[in-house]
């Protein structure tokens, strides 16, 4: 089939038309001169010729798609009759769109945290390489000692770069400074992962001992305006100067998938930002804390990398038989979670999507009903088509499209409540010390998601009423009686929906009532400290010039006047807030006994005078 | 426009159903148009003609036929005057169609001579017949 012939079908038509015409005529002529009377001679060239329009229709059926125009015309036809039921397309749009919208809410989370690739060039060649300790038991991180050793003898990779913890710094300009979180990498970071750029460029060989800075497109954006000039330009961080040389594309946020990252130093500038003796210890875990990853040589597969490190990490246990035993190196795609984290996160995602999955069914069963009542009000028009020739399919697919294109409906309204909820959930700030990164984003693969899910949930709630519609008691329906008048068997298809419906919400509110117990419960649970009347206030002495010794001295001063404050009964400062989630802990055991490993290590905090009395504990 | 009254009783029922004809039609067509230019109507006598009659074509199913070939780029058509004078579809045999008309008649042939082998024996005892 081809297009030429669709636009002008009337006037090929019109030509066949003429074409049979005079094909007619000459038969007659010929008829005639066979002497024939004329009416004769008609006749006879009509019954040879056969019917026209048949003719007719078997080459307009020749030229056409039957299925694009019978498809397009049922479309049609299905738009119209839901034009003319606005009240079923709100309320179905409505319900199937909740449904919808926590779905694809959850499948956000999915797509972000196990789906989406990092914005880094050629990411299938790009590794993550995680130590292992204990024959695979554990996952660390790289000391520099193993870092060093690793660069210098694999050969499996055309480069290697390594990257630190989250490092806080405040930035200032022109506006209030303003705490960011960043990492420190290795000068050849930004080649290996091979960015791309918005704005400059990565660092160079060179600048292993430079103070510059690469600038996150988001931090770019919100703190400096978007300054197209900002390269090359001094920026104060943590009142250190740094030189800016680059700033990413948008939504590169380092190549860990949770931490928001916004600007990258070199390796060696990091201990110039977090200079205090204070911070060093609070952010030095033992092990090692550098973060590697690693671009294979061109022609290498992962399985060979793998190989070669396992050969590497036996080398490294041996040499250091100390530090290292046991060691061994885990492979992963750049920007993958590690395998325990994944676990853990598909467990809760799946536990998430099968709530929603619910909530969509019974939306679905809900609507089912809704369809099933109008279907069973169109029995009438289903028996006029099926007397007039009508296949099963042909009554079928049109109700189904009606389902399939309602469930869009509440599928587009879904992705609109889905933006709302996912700006909300943007805005919501954990009360988190270290840069969690929440943003979510509708990417084609969500929308997709989406769509399939509408189109899914339009085909299971729609195919039961159609086949129901498309069966119906014929001499009854013939005679106008309404079918749903009728008590029978057949109906018991409605009352299995509302008995679906009312377990499946029975299920959900149980959920949905021991979530919100354990929540009461997590939020009166007693931490051991007064949380009512309670206020905190964090600053950063070693960011902002003060030296280690007159920190102390800050303190105090601000110990004392704060406390002078009418309202305050006492006041203390503490290295953290009590129940934080990083900090540094050590292992407790009675003198002369022998250390245990098997105890947690007890965090520390760091007090000042008043501390208990203010925090109320007793 | 169709006939509702039964053809004469003389006309001899259709020799061969559309199903089986419509391969062959085609190549009938094609093998018509090696002759020269021709309209519909002049290919349907054509046939029928050199078929001794025994070939009647519905003359109506030449016309989705022949729309079929040109599709297909093997045969091409204009507007002319016809031998009386009047305006006429005329359809020209391309050379894809020359070409197709080639392969048509060698697989014909060869089908033509299977049957005739399959029926071989049946044809000579009915000849045998008294």
């Amino acid at each position: 089939m081809s297009w030429r012939f669709v636009p002008r079908r009337e006037d090929r038509d019109a030509e066949l038309r003429q074409e049979i015409a005079q094909h007619l005529e000459e038969e007659i002529a010929e008829n005639c001169a066979r002497g024939m009377p004329a009416e004769e001679a008609r006749r006879l060239a009509y019954v040879k010729f056969g019917s026209s329009r048949r003719v007719r229709e078997e080459i307009r059926r020749q030229n056409s798609w039957p299925m694009l125009e019978t498809g397009l015309r049922e479309l049609g036809y299905a738009l119209r009759r839901l034009a003319r039921s606005p009240s079923t397309v709100v309320v179905v749009a409505i319900s199937l769109g909740l449904g919808i919208a926590a779905n694809v809410l959850i499948f956000t989370a999915v797509n972000k945290l196990i789906l989406e690739e990092p914005p880094v060039g050629d990411p299938a060649t790009l590794l993550n390489l995680s130590p292992t300790y204990d024959h695979g038991q554990g996952y660390g991180k790289f000391t520099p000692q193993i870092y060093d050793d690793l660069v210098g003898q694999a050969k499996s990779f055309s480069g290697i770069a390594a990257y630190d913890l989250v490092l806080p710094g405040t930035i200032g300009g022109s506006r209030e400074p303003k705490r960011v979180w960043g990492e420190s990498v290795t000068v050849n970071y930004f080649e290996v992962a091979a960015l791309p750029f918005t704005l400059g460029r990565g660092f160079l060989r060179s600048e292993t001992r430079s103070p510059v800075v690469v600038l996150g497109n988001g931090l770019w954006r919100r703190h400096f305006n978007q300054d197209p000039g900002i390269v090359g330009k001094t920026v104060s961080l943590s009142g250190k100067m740094f030189t800016v040389v680059g700033v990413t594309k948008p939504g590169f946020r380092g190549i860990n998938r949770l931490f928001d990252a916004e600007f990258w130093v070199p390796q060696d500038e990091r201990r110039r930002l977090s200079g205090s003796a204070l911070d060093e210890m609070e952010m030095q875990p033992p092990g090692g804390q550098l973060d590697v990853i690693a671009r294979l040589q061109p022609g290498v597969t992962r399985k060979q990398a793998q190989t070669e490190l396992d050969v590497l990490a036996n080398r490294f246990a041996a040499a250091y038989p100390k530090e290292e035993h046991g060691l061994g190196f885990h492979v992963e795609q750049a920007g993958d979670l590690l395998p325990s984290q994944r676990a853990m996160f598909a467990r809760f995602l799946t536990a998430l999507t099968a709530v929603a999955l619910l909530v969509l069914s019974i939306a679905c069963s809900n609507i089912a009903n809704l369809l099933l009542v109008r279907a069973a009000a169109r029995h009438g028009e289903m028996a006029v088509r099926i007397a007039l020739g009508a296949t099963r399919l042909q009554l079928i697919r049109p109700l189904l499209l009606e389902s399939v294109l309602l469930a869009v409906g509440g599928g587009v309204f879904g992705v609109v409540l889905c933006l709302a909820g996912l700006g909300g959930l943007t805005a919501l700030h954990l009360p988190s010390p270290l840069p969690i990164d929440l943003t979510l984003n509708l990417d084609w693969r969500v929308l997709l998601y989406a769509f399939l899910l509408s189109v899914g949930a339009g085909f299971l709630c729609g195919v039961g009423p159609a086949f129901v519609a498309a069966r119906p008691v014929l001499p009854s329906s013939l005679k106008g009686e309404k079918a749903l008048d009728r008590r029978g068997r057949r109906w018991s298809a409605r009352s299995v929906l509302v008995v679906v419906q009312i377990s499946m919400c029975v299920v959900l509110l149980s959920t949905t009532g021991l979530f919100l117990r354990s929540m009461v419960k997590s939020s009166e649970a007693d931490p051991g400290f007064q949380t009512r009347g309670v206020l905190m206030l964090s600053i950063d002495p070693a960011h902002n010039g003060y030296t280690a010794e007159q920190t102390p001295l800050l303190l105090r001063r601000l110990q004392g006047r704060v406390v002078k404050l009418p309202g305050v009964l006492s006041a203390a400062w503490t290295d953290k807030a009590p129940a934080s989630l990083y900090g540094q802990g050590a292992e407790f055991h009675e003198t002369g006994s022998k250390a245990n490993p098997e105890n947690e290590p007890s965090e520390i905090y760091d007090v000042g005078g008043g501390y208990f009395r203010t925090m109320g504990i007793t | 426009m169709a006939d509702t009254k039964p053809a004469k009783p003389t006309k001899p029922a259709k020799p061969m159903n559309s199903e089986m004809l419509k391969g062959t039609l085609d190549m009938m067509i094609l093998r018509t148009l090696v002759a020269g230019d021709a309209h519909g109507h002049t290919i349907a006598k054509l046939i029928e003609r050199s078929s001794e009659d025994v070939l009647e074509v519905e003359q109506g199913s030449l016309y989705p036929a022949l729309h079929r070939l040109e599709k297909r780029g093997w045969v091409s058509s204009y507007w002319g005057a016809s031998e009386n004078n009047r305006k006429a579809k005329f359809y020209r045999l391309t050379p894809t169609g020359r070409k197709q008309l080639t392969v048509e008649t060698s697989r014909w042939r060869q089908m033509a001579r299977a049957i005739g082998l399959v029926m071989g024996e049946t044809l000579t005892t009915e000849k045998g017949k008294p």
